[in-house]
């Protein structure tokens, strides 16, 4: 009995690690006026101009939705300028917004641009969980927590 | 003795981090791929509203400057779902609570539209891959199991 004591300590130690971490689960609440890399929700809009964006939402505040799209530079998307000139242009239209980033992704690049849209002119938007945590939050929550409490009543 | 136990401990726990690994990996691959995000709209959040009501459900959607939520409504004798030119209202106490996504066998999966300028907070959860459930389910599962090995 005396031996067993803490390996029950270390069980125990073990299982209450495993509680804090679940539970952590619920307090990601981010206020949507601030969530910038806080949070991963991605919408997508359709504007009253008749143009649709899809990107990830960065806050909606006083009115305003700021989001980050990413545009595949190619065909009528290109870039010009460089240094603090550089810009994104669409069939020679400049894409509204601030060009944030250019990323190589394999062949492409992809430029992200962060723009600022006034509420009024969005026809509709919808918000999308990340799609990772959408698949992988009810396995968890399934398989995880009833497979380490059996385990732990088992070794104990 | 004290050997022998603490082999069968670290061998459990080895079982569990590889079963845990295993589901991780498995439910992983799911979710990558294309656009990165669900195509079905929907994310955990909750309103706190001018008028001090808090309201907990899923943000779908924002149009006309408001926002479309979805709430889940307990089905009892004072809820009433009454279908009106091809629309589901739902009715409690006898007041439009907004419109019937899904009727359940005990629940009502309600959807209803808030003005933004009723809005005072309005906070989103992410990244939010375990919780209370599964918490009480691992608690639950220990107990059965000690219960079964007694027996």
């Amino acid at each position: 009995m005396l031996h067993k004591a803490p390996i029950v300590l270390l069980a125990l130690l073990v299982f209450l690690v495993f509680l804090a971490v679940a539970t952590s689960g619920c307090a990601r609440r981010v206020p949507i006026a601030t969530l910038g890399d806080r949070g991963d929700v991605g919408v997508v809009l359709d504007l009253a101009s008749g143009e649709t964006l899809r990107g990830r939402l960065l806050s909606i505040d006083g009115g305003e939705m700021t989001l980050e799209v990413h545009y595949a530079v190619r065909g009528d998307v290109r870039l010009t300028g460089s240094g603090d000139r550089r810009r994104l242009e669409d069939g020679g239209a400049p894409v509204p917004g601030e060009l944030v980033s250019v990323e190589r992704d394999g062949s492409e690049r992809i430029a992200t641009v962060c723009r600022t849209i006034d509420v009024g002119e969005i026809d509709r938007a919808t918000f999308h969980r990340d799609a990772g945590e959408a698949s992988l939050g009810p396995v968890l929550s399934s398989v995880v927590g009833p497979a380490v409490g059996a385990l732990l009543a088992l070794a104990i | 003795m004290l050997h022998s136990v603490a082999g069968r401990l670290l061998r459990r726990i080895s079982l569990a981090s590889a079963c845990a690994l295993i589901a991780v990996a498995a439910s992983g691959c799911a979710g990558t791929g294309g656009w990165g995000y669900a195509e079905e709209p929907g994310v955990p959040a909750d309103i706190l509203t001018t008028d001090g009501q808090r309201i907990a459900g899923s943000l779908v959607e924002l149009s006309d400057e408001a926002v479309a939520f979805d709430t889940e409504l307990e089905r009892g004798e004072n809820v009433e779902v009454i279908r009106r030119s091809g629309i589901d209202y739902v009715y409690v106490d006898g007041i439009v609570r907004g419109t019937a996504v899904e009727v359940r066998d005990f629940d009502i999966v309600v959807r209803s539209r808030v003005p933004l300028k009723r809005i005072d907070e309005l906070h989103v959860r992410t990244r939010g891959y375990l919780g209370w459930g599964t918490a009480v389910a691992g608690v639950l599962a220990f107990f059965l199991v000690q219960v079964l090995e007694e027996q």
